[in-house]
């Protein structure tokens, strides 16, 4: 056991170096000049040329890796070369909206997706079952970045109840200061009470956490189904029903406990897929999360954010994984080790 | 081939899966306006909404949507097959290798997948899409470099328990030469996953393809690819909806055609995969 | 029987939550309207930009957007009136400039405070401009004729220069020209103003900046020099909305104020909202697509002049800018002094461009172009590719490629002119009310390339304007002469397709009086100047 979680976490280290220097190379080969990008476009060559200097730009590339590396350790990653700031900051500015964003729709998806799971498991082959499997492929097939504006056209154009995105309208911001304790606005709002601003994040947080949650809700019915479908073939369940235990307490109390697991650890690997969702969806959204980030310092070429970005999500993944794993293990000693 | 359309959703995904490939090749002819596909333009006819004459409306350079979205199927499905394809020449003859022969090639082989399957593919081809120049070969050999790990390590997977069976353990026994172990036996016993997965993700990669082009990062304008023209409509979707809403139509329609084929095949083909 | 009672059961819960949903979204459309009440009825005025709303929080280093707000944080010695042609007093209440134009003194304001209480003086105005001369940073060029600077008594200062050159106007710029408290500035440092801090003068004061949400919120400085008699604003919020089409719906429902860059397809949705008014007002800013004097056919002059007849102006005028646009005459853009009406106008002339490309021997054309712009332009993207189909009637093939600026740039200094661009999209706009960089920094040769991505080299060209430069102080008659015959040639050459020159198109409340656009200070709202009124 000690073993296998020493090389688990010895790979996530490995993973985590490997994602860096693949987000450096790439970052630094992009033909583009982060010195002219960093004094704006009306500089002269010397601003230009000093900016160089400045952000050592102007030492041989194995040096700029090797200060990289040791920033990144150190908790220095760098400043954003479009915003000035430094990308770590600027980061962690971005995060909560994110968060927020991504367990609105994890919420979401189990709301939905485990209900529709089941019920396609119980009818296997019924008319819910082939609902549930066109609705479950369906969500994992529709591009993000246009269901989010359908969502738009429907809900702001047509029917004028939702907001097109932003996460709070100003006026209500000024009216009701919010006192911000994680930065998830709903999640502070409700703490400290301040209902006008709950009202106003949950439906700005409406359209954008849909849209994201549609690919998670499609693989956690899937998963649902399949692992419930597995389980009720057991012997156990059969025992249970030959007990006369009603259907109702074999399903929900034995089967669905049961068949949970498998769901819980898709759920964790959606949770890593959707942070890159995000990155779709936010921009459409003006949701100002990191996906949003990214996206504009990808348009802006600034190596600085994307490397940053790239690290923290790769880390993200590779740990979210590595936590699976581990607790997979933990929990079924029948998984090989190797 | 039967069991596999008796079930209608699947016969369905068949179906628009056939109706794409003949409306790609055919798109010339099909196409009111080919030339705005190629980058023709008809300014006083801009934006006009749908109508007989250009059923899925005009959009912002009087270009006849309809035409652009017709000749936008050749796009993602050559994308697709050529990612596809090579995904599989790379991914595949790797995973065999490094699953049967095992050892430190194995380990070295894994140790680079899992750090290359670390990254979200979408993030991974965005990056090299974004230190690239961005068009359409760039996002192609992006989703390629983002998509090959999967198939080795499939690949890798079938060859360790094939390795491992009576059969093969004969044949070595007998002295028949790896490689012909490999490609007789380990390949044909592998095949079943590996298009099964293909064709779920033939999918996901015209999604990848259509997702670059809308950040940007794809193909670039005149080249009539649908996820370019969802992102180029975005400043008036809201007045001129249908410049927005008939190319992502179609992504949709796509994708969910092969995710059913895929679906149906796993099914038919494998159907203890439980994959999602 | 049990399923049917769990089914029921999942049903209720789903139909609960739908219902919740409906009723939500019932009350929120109740609720919308009520939902901006003023709290405590402070008169808050919104600027939405599109994109970040400061980079530079010193005003010695800006250069970017952030002009927007510094404007209303910070003053100037002068203001330059687009309309009079004049710099009126601001800081300075007068000025006098010796004959040869090398000797400028200002008086300077009594009675004005800093946001921070000191008071501002000759001091104030020597430090500020130095710090920023000396600094190299932004729009420090601006002060490249500066001699010396000294104080002459408290609130007299004086400035001594290199050569003649419209010092006036440079003090009235728009950044680079800002005066900052010296007390507060050196005590607190670089770095704390960079963290959303300023000591200005200006009618507003800090009081809230996010930097993930790029929203700051100003608020009235209660001892500012002119007083808050009448009516003005009590807040003023700016925030970043990049997405086109929430900027317009925020506009629409009455939360913002005053925003740009909105694509005029919608500005043209709008103009039947009674609730909202676009200004439209002629800028200084025009399109140019610099032409590679330096590379294969291009340094012909007639493939060059054959181009510049295939660009279908009108069309691009018409379709593309929707009418908020002028084609351009030469690169002195309409309004701005230097500009001459009577300078040649190339129009689309297919028949002519086919006789020069044939006289130059590429009658079946053959020629392959690339254009380049910058990635996210629609205008640029939209007249790149009308000008790709009247080139193609020409048998000549242009890629029109969106590259980001940075790309874009460092093609255009490839080091061998023939891996370069064939022609170069962009914008200029002056720094300050001055013509002089349409012609120097865009067409004076330069070692090594900067901005004459033309690559055009005409000594003849480069002798006119520097004497154009060196008699704007003294003698501006002879200057504008000078730019007249030095435009002449540029056009002559077609060292550029001059597109057009670009209206600004404001869509704001209707309710929303006292902005009047200056071209020279680009996309600012001087916000002391607006008030709110019916609605």
């Amino acid at each position: 056991m000690q073993r296998f979680i020493t090389r688990r976490l010895a790979l996530t280290l490995l993973v985590l170096w490997g994602t860096a220097t693949i987000a450096f190379v790439l970052a630094r080969v992009v033909p583009s000049d982060p010195a002219a990008r960093w004094v704006g476009p009306r500089a002269t060559l010397e601003q230009v040329e000093q900016a160089r200097k400045e952000l050592g730009l102007d030492q041989p590339l194995y040096v700029q890796y090797y200060r990289y590396m040791r920033g990144l350790l150190r908790g220095d990653w760098g400043v954003s070369i479009r915003t000035h700031q430094p990308v770590i900051q600027d980061m962690l500015g971005h995060l909560p909206a994110s968060l927020e964003l991504v367990l609105a729709s994890m919420i979401l998806a189990l709301l939905v997706g485990i209900p529709l799971g089941v019920a396609s498991a119980i009818k296997k082959d019924r008319a819910v079952d082939h609902l549930g499997r066109v609705l479950s492929i369906g969500a994992v097939s529709l591009p993000p970045f246009w269901l989010a504006m359908i969502l738009q056209l429907v809900f702001f154009k047509w029917l004028g109840l939702l907001p097109l995105g932003r996460r709070l309208e100003t006026a209500v911001r000024l009216a009701h200061p919010l006192r911000e304790i994680t930065g998830l606005y709903s999640l502070d709002a409700l703490v400290t009470g301040n209902w006008p601003v709950l009202w106003d994040s949950l439906l700005h947080l409406a359209l954008p956490a849909v849209t994201l949650a549609s690919y998670t809700i499609g693989v956690v019915t899937r998963m649902t189904r399949s692992s419930l479908l597995e389980v009720l073939n057991e012997d156990y369940i059969r025992a249970a029903r030959s007990y006369g235990l009603p259907e109702r307490v074999v399903v929900l109390r034995y089967a669905l406990k049961n068949a949970i697991a498998p769901t819980v650890t898709v759920l964790a690997l959606c949770l890593a897929y959707s942070l890159v969702g995000t990155f779709v969806i936010e921009a459409v959204f003006a949701w100002p999360g990191l996906g949003y980030y990214m996206a504009q310092s990808v348009i802006a070429v600034d190596y600085t954010a994307i490397i940053g970005c790239t690290v923290l999500v790769a880390a993200a993944y590779a740990l979210l994984n590595l936590g699976v794993d581990i607790v997979h293990a933990l929990l079924d000693p029948r998984i090989s080790l190797g | 081939m039967r069991r596999l359309l008796r079930n209608p959703l699947t016969a369905m995904g068949v179906a628009v899966v056939a109706a794409l490939a003949a409306l790609a090749v055919l798109a010339p002819l099909v196409a009111p306006y080919p030339e705005h596909a190629a980058g023709a333009v008809d300014p006083v006819h801009k934006l006009l909404g749908p109508s007989p004459a250009h059923p899925f409306g005009t959009d912002e350079l009087g270009r006849d949507v309809l035409s652009r979205v017709l000749y936008g199927a050749r796009i993602s499905l050559a994308v697709g097959v050529v990612v596809q394809g090579l995904a599989l020449v790379i991914g595949v003859p790797l995973g065999l290798v490094a699953g049967y022969l095992g050892g430190a090639v194995d380990e070295a082989l894994m140790r680079v997948t899992d750090v290359m399957l670390a990254f979200p593919s979408l993030l991974l081809a965005m990056v090299i899409c974004a230190a690239l120049k961005p068009n359409l070969a760039n996002a192609t050999l992006a989703i390629t470099i983002a998509w090959w790990p999967w198939y080795t390590r499939l690949a890798r997977g079938q060859a360790v328990s094939v390795r491992q069976s009576g059969y093969v353990r004969a044949a070595e026994a007998l002295g028949v030469p790896a490689p012909v172990i490999i490609w007789r036996h380990v390949l044909r016993n592998s095949l079943a996953p590996i298009i099964v997965q293909s064709s779920l993700d033939f999918g996901a990669i015209v999604l990848t393809l259509s997702s670059l082009s809308f950040l940007g990062l794809g193909a670039q304008s005149p080249t009539p690819e649908w996820g370019l023209m969802v992102s180029l409509g975005r400043n008036f979707f809201l007045t001129d909806w249908w410049v927005v809403v008939f190319p992502g139509m179609a992504i949709f329609a796509t994708v969910l055609a092969f995710n059913l084929v895929g679906d149906g095949l796993r099914e038919a083909l494998d159907p203890r995969a439980r994959r999602v | 029987m049990h399923f049917r009672r769990y089914w029921a059961g999942m049903l209720c819960v789903t139909l609960a939550g739908a219902l919740a949903l409906g009723a939500l979204a019932g009350c929120a459309k109740k609720a919308a309207p009520a939902a901006p009440p003023a709290p405590s009825k402070a008169e808050v005025a919104t600027y939405v930009n599109n994109s970040e709303i400061i980079v530079f929080w010193d005003p010695s280093e800006s250069g970017s957007n952030e002009i927007i707000a510094l404007n209303n944080i910070y003053e100037t010695l002068l203001y330059y009136n687009s309309g009079t042609g004049e710099c009126d007093p601001v800081l300075a209440t007068s000025f006098q400039v010796s004959p040869d134009g090398k000797t400028w003194t200002f008086d300077i304001r009594k009675g004005v405070k800093f946001h921070c209480g000191h008071a501002m003086d000759a001091n104030a105005v020597k430090y500020s401009i130095e710090r920023t001369k000396n600094g190299g940073k932004g729009a420090s060029w601006l002060w490249d004729p500066v001699e010396a600077i000294s104080v002459l008594d408290p609130y007299k200062v004086e400035f001594k220069l290199k050569f003649s050159s419209p010092l006036d106007v440079a003090l009235a710029a728009g950044y680079g020209a800002h005066i900052m408290c010296p007390v507060c500035t050196e005590a607190k440092g670089h770095d704390y103003l960079l963290q959303g801090h300023a000591f200005g003068t200006g009618p507003y004061m800090i009081e809230s900046w996010k930097q993930a949400e790029q929203e700051l919120v100003l608020t009235r400085f209660p001892d500012y020099w002119r007083g808050w008699q009448g009516k003005h604003f009590d807040k003023v919020v700016f925030k970043t909305v990049p997405e086109a089409a929430t900027r317009r719906q925020i506009l629409e429902a009455g939360q913002a104020d005053f925003t740009e860059m909105l694509p005029y397809e919608m500005v043209k949705a709008m103009e039947g909202n009674p609730k909202i008014h676009i200004e439209v007002t002629p800028s200084y800013q025009n399109m140019l697509g610099l032409i590679n004097t330096q590379k294969g056919a291009l340094k012909d002059k007639r493939v060059r002049q054959a181009i510049c007849y295939a660009v279908p102006y009108s069309d691009i005028i018409q379709h593309v800018m929707y009418g908020y646009a002028e084609q351009s005459k030469g690169v002195i853009p309409h309004g701005l002094w230097g500009h001459d009406e009577n300078l040649f106008q190339y129009s689309l002339d297919l028949d002519k461009a086919r006789a020069l490309l044939k006289e130059a021997g590429y009658g079946n054309g053959g020629l392959n172009l690339v254009m380049t712009y910058v990635a996210g332009d629609e205008n640029e993207r939209r007249a790149g590719e009308l000008v790709k189909a009247k080139l193609a009637e020409l048998g000549i093939n242009l890629e029109v490629r969106g590259m980001p600026w940075e790309a874009q740039w460092d093609l255009a200094k490839a080091p061998k002119p023939e891996d370069r661009q064939d022609i170069f999209v962009f914008y200029w706009w002056p720094d300050n009310a001055n013509p002089q960089s349409y012609l120097s920094r865009v067409f004076m040769w330069q070692e090594p390339i900067h901005f004459n991505l033309s690559y055009y080299k005409n000594p003849a060209f480069d002798a006119l304007v520097q004497e154009g430069i060196e008699w704007a102080g003294a003698d501006r008659a002879r200057t504008i002469e000078c730019y007249r015959k030095a435009q002449e040639m540029i056009i002559e050459d077609a060292a550029a397709i001059f597109f057009f020159d670009q209206s600004y198109v404001r869509p704001m409340r209707a309710s929303f009086k006292g902005f009047k656009d200056n071209p020279a200070y680009p996309n600012v709202v001087f916000f002391y100047n607006t008030y709110r009124e019916g609605e």
